[in-house]
């Protein structure tokens, strides 16, 4: 009889328990859908780093690692993958005709991280105390400026002595972030305590930073577009060799791994598409990579330009595409990279020819020595962190033998290599070639001669007084007939001349996890950009949840309801038993 | 207070105050050389676009366009008052940068070194005592690739086998991020994700100490004293353990305290491949920064580090043998 009461309890006891987990799990207001399309509230996406962040000032640095500081900090516009501006901290813009005058209207629903209203008043402190003196962008960015007036709190008018047609273009979180007027004035900004516990408007704020490991970001409650950010939390994992990167992605340790990884990793994106991994191919319509040779015009040998294109022809670009881009890089046809405004597509050409090469080598005066087959002897540096600049040296090395051109290739670490460019010791330098989407800015740098000596400026030590001309009147000319036919001519000169020899433009892909979804990466300059927009695929439908008291109520009388039923029962059973 | 003990400490106060040129020694040999080597702080810390005047501003920002002795004498005088400047790169106190870094270093360096001592001394001696047996041949082995296997591919390789294949330990990091651990979860996260990286750093280590414990005891074993203790019927093991391994220390504590030096080089590699924020992977970026006072404060520290444990090692081979005395 005992042994029955026991079983008796036991399957009281066991339906109440049942019951409250049943009524537990039914606890939750939250409906869970798997429906990839549709952006999800929640989740924590894990994201690879290259570098660590010195801090998260982004208006005195532009250091990799920085990206966390972009999801911190907005600028008054955001872009899209076609490089089109987005209202942002602005909700709407007017430029003048003459390109002289921008005025922008903020947004009156936006704080601080700290509570304290974003206003005009920090947008002029941001220029002109952080950015233009301390920015290393920021006297390009901000070229011919004047002044910037503020008529009222939401009003913001940037006045430029010349006209800058593509000022707009340098409005992003890397060269323009907004930073808190309060917070700044009168300090130290290079020394100031928030540039390490940053206080922004962006959609995520700092809670934590183990420094050398990873930065945690949560949402901010209090973002000005209510419906957004998608996701709880971003962790910026700082992963600097990108195949420790590519095996924690496979373990799932990290869920997005960036292209300055999979750059150096294109052999296993097929591998990873085929796992299931998502990949995208934007990121690069800003800041556009174009590795290309760049010839010393200063000494003897690359400075004849005989030579520089013979060093043309004898190059097979197609093959030294294939081989670094694994099919993914496109050839380059021209002289700047294709996306960029008023590239001409039709410039000179140097097909590969050897035996043309050959010729233009022998009229140069360098015939090949009898013994030895070499002409000449040259050295050709690069970047020893770069893979596949230092792949394509290798080739080009190879290719360049044929003709009898004898190349030493010198891979160098950073430092070296900028010492040795900014000081015209070096005969060929393999670099990446990175341009903007303003010409005037970034062609400039690449070409004019005001940039020689300035480390990845003009490191062909190229001189044309008639392309310097071109380069300044297309700055401050509005025209854009007059802009396309200043710009066509400078490609024109510089394909004859040939300062620098274009080879592909890169593609690297974004990789991440097929359990998130939405814009990935968050902008056309790759990680740059918040990630409001990103979101995890199986989150929650974002509803107005009952009131977490009344469910804890109604189970707490269910609980205590079931609790006495079950005593009363056993009590009962002990009178009748000791009846 | 003994004689020996007291001449232990003189010998110790001796010892400090020697290594205080030393140190000077060691700032004014690193600061030349860091100036030597090509490129300037100011142009790495610019980036891609830049103009000529912002980096003319930031040279001047850190003092970098004074003539090189007085930012020397500016340095020394600093140091002396316990202000070992700003990290140009991370604009915060050199020191805070380097304390950030400190317990998770402190933690891989230590287990590295406990794990490789206590490995190779066990190993050693078993091998000592039967050379040329399958575990003396097997011991060796594994020496010969913790000495000769690069240990950058070797954590390659571990990650592939142990983290992709197996599914046993994580690739990289120190703690797990998508879960927030407390207590001893938290500690057992923590070891889980150190036991690659440590046994990857553990293995050149321990192949010294194996080989240097291994000819040590080898040798003992043909002293007269084994003789005598065999004769007097002590086990092997006794002798080996208790007696020969005691006589064969010198020398072993001597390579291991040698390896606290080496460790901080080994580690850059070891720390990168497994994603590890440790002083190695720091030092290495700040000399490819140019980074000057962290540099600085990162080569003071690992030279007071290898003098506090010269000295230990003396001490300690005053405690192991009585013979040693100190005046």
């Amino acid at each position: 009889m005992k042994s029955l009461d026991k079983i008796y309890k036991f399957k009281w006891s066991g339906c109440t328990l049942l019951i409250c987990i049943l009524i537990l799990s039914l606890k939750s207001p939250v409906r869970i859908t798997q429906d990839a399309e549709e952006p999800k509230y929640s989740g924590t996406m894990i994201i690879q780093n290259r570098a660590e962040p010195p801090h998260f000032n982004l208006g005195i640095s532009m250091a990799y690692g920085m990206e966390p500081a972009c999801n911190i900090y907005e600028s008054l516009v955001s872009w899209d993958y076609n490089v089109n501006p987005h209202p942002e901290l602005a909700e709407s813009w007017e430029i003048s005709p003459d390109y002289k005058t921008f005025t922008f209207h903020l947004r009156h629903d936006i704080t601080w991280h700290d509570g304290e209203p974003f206003t005009s008043a920090d947008v002029k402190f941001t220029i002109e105390e952080v950015l233009i003196p301390h920015n290393p962008m920021g006297k390009l960015a901000f070229l011919f400026f004047e002044s910037i007036v503020t008529p009222d709190d939401y009003t913001v008018v940037f006045q430029f002595k010349m006209s800058r047609v593509f000022f707009m273009v340098f409005l992003n979180p890397v060269s323009a972030p907004m930073l808190p007027k309060h917070l700044y004035e009168n300090t130290d900004i290079m020394k100031n305590p928030y540039n390490e516990k940053p206080v922004g408007t962006g959609p995520f704020r700092l809670a934590e930073w183990v420094k050398g490991d990873h930065v945690t970001l949560v949402r901010n409650e209090n973002y000005y577009d209510k419906r957004k950010p998608y996701l709880d939390k971003l962790i910026f994992k700082t992963m600097p060799k990108a195949e420790t990167a590519l095996a924690a992605l496979e373990n799932k340790e990290i869920d997005v791994l960036t292209a300055a990884a999979t750059g150096m990793l294109l052999h296993e994106v097929p591998r990873l598409e085929a796992a299931g991994f998502k990949t995208s191919w934007h990121g690069w319509e800003y800041w556009k990579g174009t590795p290309n040779l760049v010839f010393n015009t200063i000494r003897p040998i690359t400075g004849d330009i005989k030579v520089r294109q013979s060093i043309a022809h004898a190059l097979d670009t197609e093959q030294i595409t294939k081989l670094v881009g694994q099919g993914y890089y496109v050839v380059s046809r021209g002289t700047f990279p294709s996306t960029m405004p008023y590239y001409k597509p039709d410039v000179k050409q140097y097909p590969y020819d050897p035996e043309k090469a050959n010729e233009l080598l022998n009229e140069a005066g360098y015939p090949k020595d009898s013994a030895t087959g070499v002409r000449f002897k040259l050295n050709l540096i690069s970047d020893a962190t770069i893979p596949s600049l230092v792949k394509a040296s290798e080739i080009v090395k190879a290719q360049l033998k044929e003709v009898g051109i004898d190349v030493e290739m010198l891979p160098l670490e950073v430092g070296t290599l900028i010492a040795r460019e900014t000081a015209g010791n070096f005969d060929l330098i393999m670099e990446l070639g990175t341009m903007g989407p303003d010409p005037s800015t970034y062609w400039a740098y690449h070409y004019h001669s005001r940039f020689i000596r300035v480390p990845f400026g003009n490191m062909a030590f190229y001189t044309n007084s008639r392309v310097d001309l071109l380069l300044d009147m297309a700055t401050v000319n509005v025209d854009t007939a007059k802009l396309k036919e200043y710009y066509y001519e400078i490609q024109d000169i510089v394909a004859e001349e040939l300062p620098s020899l274009l080879f592909y433009e890169t593609r690297d892909p974004w990789v991440f996890s097929p359990d998130f979804g939405g814009v990935i990466p968050p902008g056309p300059n790759g990680g740059y950009q918040s990630y409001k927009n990103a979101y995890w695929i199986k989150g929650q439908e974002q509803i107005a949840p009952s009131p977490v008291w009344v469910w804890e109520v109604i189970v707490a009388i269910v609980v205590v309801v079931a609790v006495a039923a079950a005593v009363a029962v056993i009590v009962r059973r002990r009178r009748t038993q000791a009846q | 207070m003994s004689v020996k003990s007291a001449s232990l400490k003189s010998y110790i106060l001796r010892r400090v105050l020697q290594s205080i040129p030393l140190i000077f020694a060691v700032i004014i040999f690193n600061f030349i050389i860091i100036h030597l080597a090509p490129s300037d702080p100011a142009v790495l810390l610019a980036g891609e676009f830049t103009t000529p005047e912002w980096l003319e501003k930031t040279r001047n920002y850190f003092g970098l366009t004074k003539p090189l002795h007085e930012q020397l004498t500016i340095y020394v005088f600093n140091v002396v008052r316990g202000d070992f400047g700003y990290s140009f790169y991370h604009m915060q106190p050199v020191m805070d940068v380097i304390i950030a870094r400190v317990p998770v270093t402190l933690l891989l360096m230590v287990t590295q070194l406990v794990f490789a001592s206590i490995a190779g001394i066990l190993l050693g001696a078993i091998s000592a005592r039967k050379p040329y047996s399958f575990t003396d041949n097997a011991s060796s082995a594994v020496a010969l690739v913790g000495w000769s296997v690069p240990s950058f591919w070797l954590g390659m390789m571990f990650i592939m086998f142990f983290s992709l294949q197996l599914g046993w330990f994580p690739v990289q990091g120190v703690v797990t991020l998508r879960e927030e651990l407390t207590g001893l979860p938290y500690v057992l996260d923590v070891l889980h994700h150190l036991t690659l990286p440590a046994f990857t750093l553990s293995l050149w280590t321990l192949a010294i100490v194996f080989r240097q414990t291994r000819a040590s005891v080898m040798e003992q074993l043909w002293q007269d004293y084994i003789v005598t203790a065999r004769s007097k019927g002590l086990s092997e093991k006794t002798i080996v353990f208790k007696h020969a391994l005691k006589n064969a220390s010198i020398p072993v504590i001597t390579v291991v305290s040698f390896m606290v030096g080496w460790m901080f080089a080994g580690a850059i590699l070891v720390e990168t491949v497994f994603a590890w924020p440790g002083l190695g992977r720091l030092i290495f970026e700040a000399i490819i920064t140019r980074d000057y006072p962290l540099i600085m404060g990162m080569v003071i520290i690992v030279s007071v580090i290898v003098i506090i444990v010269n000295i230990i090692t003396d001490i300690i081979y005053s405690l192991i043998d009585p013979r040693i005395r100190y005046r």
